[in-house]
């Protein structure tokens, strides 16, 4: 496909290093630039040919802005990018310490209904997610940097995992404002 | 013509000739109609001088559709051939609007809504389209001249279903629809264009038959929406009927006929209205010959009785903000679209959800129409110094059925678009050379949760052991917010033909049927037109290509991918001295995709060059400061 024939990957079609640090603001700025060469509203005057690859290349700056900013997208396509695809990566064991800590933060959400002061415990568990968050973010990226794919892909299943539970809370907060 | 012309920003539109363009709201009590005459939004009146047209279409009369107004003035007498909020009938199923039709009398067959009236069987997709070619003949009357094209706006919670239903209708009524747009981001640039800030956007969209919350962030000229959400069936019409019921049961009718409660939900909608700027209203029911009683209806009972409306709204404000990752103290502006918004107690209920007062100025049943006459005249470039790019979001996600009867979502709602995403199947068992599809949207995780949108059967695969073909569907969501799905085997890149069956709504020979029924052109005619512009857009391509490996044939592609595309141009070239349409056009498609990904690495090449200037302005701007 014309796809691996572009720019070589995301981070050169953003004209960015390639790393698992992103300088988000700067990514922003790039991917209105790119969409103002690209979107189909700029090429609404265009021949139908035209038009077609502006609805294509768009839409590949789409992809890959939603890949880039995500941390947890970024890191498995970091790592697809050194030759670990994403089953495989799920393949890698995640440590005991982290999966008991993410049950113990599950059974907190799931027991959200029941409790009298949910807001506040919705309140404690995001503010433990963030700190995994930032603990993980760390981990991935002092392996990554040594070019050590293998030890990295645990973090990046770590990532998925906060990612996941993320959504959960989101959605349990949510019931409970519905519910009243 | 160049073949990839890549727009410098501020030196990209400077087009000479103006072009006719409008910017219609398809709304669900009323329509209408705008257009920038000199750089300034301008709503169109008719020849009385009205600005809003009733979204009802009268189909009592054999001989003549009556539209707005006039077709409004049937209602008492007529109910059952009067449609109105037809727009809420706009590509659903049956089963989904029960209540909402009840008023009407429907075919008893398919899942497809049919009205049934006097002047026979009519769909939404034509009521709608007569609404829609009463305001560009508005419009035609106010140029004098022809309508080159339109922006046509949806409610961004609108599935794809209800867009193609809004596009077919558009086509119907003879109009070039340049971009569907969503109502908010429609709203958002209206206000965007008068204030030029930047900041983050609430847009609170109330209208007559949907709810409608997106959330934009609007930088530099571009608007991105981060998220949106809503409810399909929720609108003015609700609070009209809890006032009704309210008053129902106030006065003790219980089941009252068609023309008593029409009259009483009309009584309703003017005490409504009176109430957005005084502290009491009359709800006059004196058509009731037992009783000669008026109502009192106060903003406190109204606010009491549309208290829980106001919470669902609110509670899709909570998502929305959850979904776009920010907090309502992130909120900088907020804007109200829809009559709805005019009732005192939901702008109080907004303001404090959002900490801020709302945004005014722009008459709330005006924006969308301003707004989308500003993209219309942007998207033909009309408008030579603006750079505004909206960028939109997909509402709900796209799926498809796995077994069990359950979804496989593929891509999630809140995408940015337009978006492409492709996904592998493959056989289960041996020689298998068809396979089918069934395409839902929702994010409910059963497929009898979500709306059916298509079922695909591709053909044409090459029998293999089972699993072992690779057949990859690509689905593409343009940016109007409609999918397009393609398929091809990959181990063999045999291009699998699909085949398209709407789930719902009109397939391409009924619309065929219902336009050459509308034309009273005879059937050559319509077959002369079609060749001629067939004709127009291969030469076109041609050109295009010509142009194209003259410049950049010999760096992007190989001697033999050179050959390829010129074979195939020499085949179009030849086929053109002939007069067969079908062949022209199959062999125009096959170029078409066969110089695809020549084009798309001329794109690129200029994009990356495009970057790699302003990464040395970068440089430079940095050096200087």
């Amino acid at each position: 496909m014309f796809k691996s024939e572009l720019a070589k990957d995301y981070f050169a079609l953003f004209g960015i290093d390639k790393s698992f640090e992103i300088d988000a603001v700067a990514l922003a700025e790039r991917y209105r630039f790119l969409q103002r060469q690209s979107h189909p509203d700029m090429h609404a005057s265009g021949d139908p040919m035209e038009k077609r690859i502006a609805l294509q290349y768009s839409g590949y700056v789409n992809q890959a802005y939603s890949t880039l900013r995500d941390a947890n997208r970024r890191a498995f396509y970091l790592l697809e990018l050194g030759g670990i695809a994403e089953n495989e990566v799920n393949a890698f064991p995640v440590d005991q310490e982290f999966l008991f800590e993410q049950m113990m933060l599950r059974d907190k959400i799931n027991d959200l209904g029941d409790c009298d002061d949910a807001l506040s415990v919705i309140e404690e568990v995001s503010a433990s997610l963030a700190r995994l968050q930032i603990d993980v973010e760390a981990k991935f990226l002092k392996f990554y940097q040594q070019d050590k794919f293998e030890q990295a892909a645990p973090f990046a299943n770590c990532l998925q995992y906060l990612f996941k539970i993320k959504e959960e809370l989101d959605r349990s907060e949510l019931k409970i404002l519905e519910e009243g | 013509m160049a073949l990839m012309k890549i727009t410098e920003p501020g030196a990209s539109f400077s087009n000479p000739s103006r072009k006719n363009v409008i910017g219609i709201d398809l709304g669900t009590t009323n329509s209408l109609v705008a257009t920038v005459k000199q750089g300034k939004p301008e709503v169109i009146s008719d020849k009385d001088g009205y600005e809003l047209l009733p979204s009802v279409v009268y189909y009592g009369h054999k001989e003549r559709v009556y539209v707005g107004s006039d077709a409004l003035e049937f209602a008492d007498s007529n109910p059952v051939d009067t449609l109105m909020s037809v727009k809420r009938f706009l590509g659903r199923e049956k089963e989904s609007i029960a209540s909402e039709a009840s008023m009407h009398k429907l075919t008893p067959e398919g899942d497809d809504i049919n009205f049934v009236t006097a002047s026979g069987i009519v769909n939404p997709v034509q009521a709608s389209a007569e609404i829609l070619s009463t305001l560009s003949s508005r419009a035609r009357d106010f140029f004098q001249e022809d309508i080159e094209g339109a922006v046509i706006t949806v409610p961004a919670y609108f599935n794809d279903a209800q867009r193609q239903a809004t596009k077919d209708a558009a086509r119907l009524a003879g109009i070039n629809v340049i971009r569907l747009l969503n109502e908010p981001t429609a709203a958002a640039l209206a206000y965007g264009l008068e204030s030029k800030e930047q900041g983050v956007i609430a847009v609170y969209d109330l209208g007559g038959g949907t709810f409608d919350i997106s959330i934009l962030r609007l930088h530099a000229g571009v608007f991105e929406v981060i998220a949106t959400g809503g409810d399909t069936s929720l609108g003015g019409d609700d609070i009209d009927l809890l006032i009704y019921n309210w008053l129902a049961e106030e006065i003790g009718v219980a089941d009252p006929d068609f023309s008593v409660r029409r009259r009483m939900l009309a009584a309703v909608k003017v005490a409504k209205e009176a109430l957005s700027d005084s502290e009491a209203a009359v709800i006059d029911t004196s058509f009731l010959d037992e009783s000669d009683k008026c109502f009192e209806i106060t903003q406190a009972i109204l606010s009491s009785i549309i208290e829980p409306l106001v919470m669902r709204t609110i509670l899709a404000c909570r998502r929305c903000l959850k979904d776009a990752g920010v907090t309502s103290m992130e909120i900088d502006n907020v804007v109200m679209v829809g009559g709805s918004t005019r009732i005192v107690s939901i702008q109080k209920s907004i303001s404090e959800f959002f900490g801020r007062e709302p945004l005014a100025g722009i008459d709330p049943d005006n924006v969308v129409a301003i707004g989308a006459a500003q993209q219309a005249n942007i998207l033909v470039g009309n408008d030579s110094t603006n750079e505004v790019l909206l960028i939109d979001v997909t509402p709900l996600s796209l799926g498809i059925e796995t077994m069990g009867g359950l979804v496989e979502k593929i891509i999630h709602r809140n995408t940015a678009i337009p978006v492409t995403r492709a996904q592998e199947f493959t056989t289960y068992k041996d020689g298998q050379t068809g396979l089918k599809l069934h395409v839902v949207q929702g994010e409910r995780e059963l497929v009898v949760d979500c709306r059916s949108l298509a079922n695909f059967e591709l053909f044409g695969i090459p029998p293999m052991v089972a699993g072992s073909a690779r057949i990859e569907v690509t689905f593409q969501v343009d940016a109007d917010g409609l999918l397009n799905v393609t398929a091809r085997e990959k181990t063999t890149g045999r291009e699998a033909s699909v085949n398209v069956q709407p789930a719902l709504g009109l397939d391409e020979s009924e619309i065929s049927a219902m336009l050459e029924k509308s034309f009273s052109n005879a059937e050559s005619d319509i077959n002369a037109r079609k060749m001629a512009e067939q004709r127009v857009h291969s030469n076109q391509l041609l050109d295009c290509l010509s142009a194209a490996i003259e410049q950049d044939g010999d760096s992007l592609l190989s001697d033999s991918e050179k050959n390829d595309i010129q074979l195939l141009m020499h085949k179009l070239e030849n086929l053109l001295i002939s007069e067969d349409f079908e062949k022209i056009e199959h062999a125009t498609e096959t170029l078409a995709q066969a110089s695809e990904s020549f084009a798309m690495l001329r794109m690129d090449r200029s994009v990356q060059a495009a970057l790699e200037g302003k990464r040395l302005n970068d440089l430079t701007e940095e050096a200087e400061s």
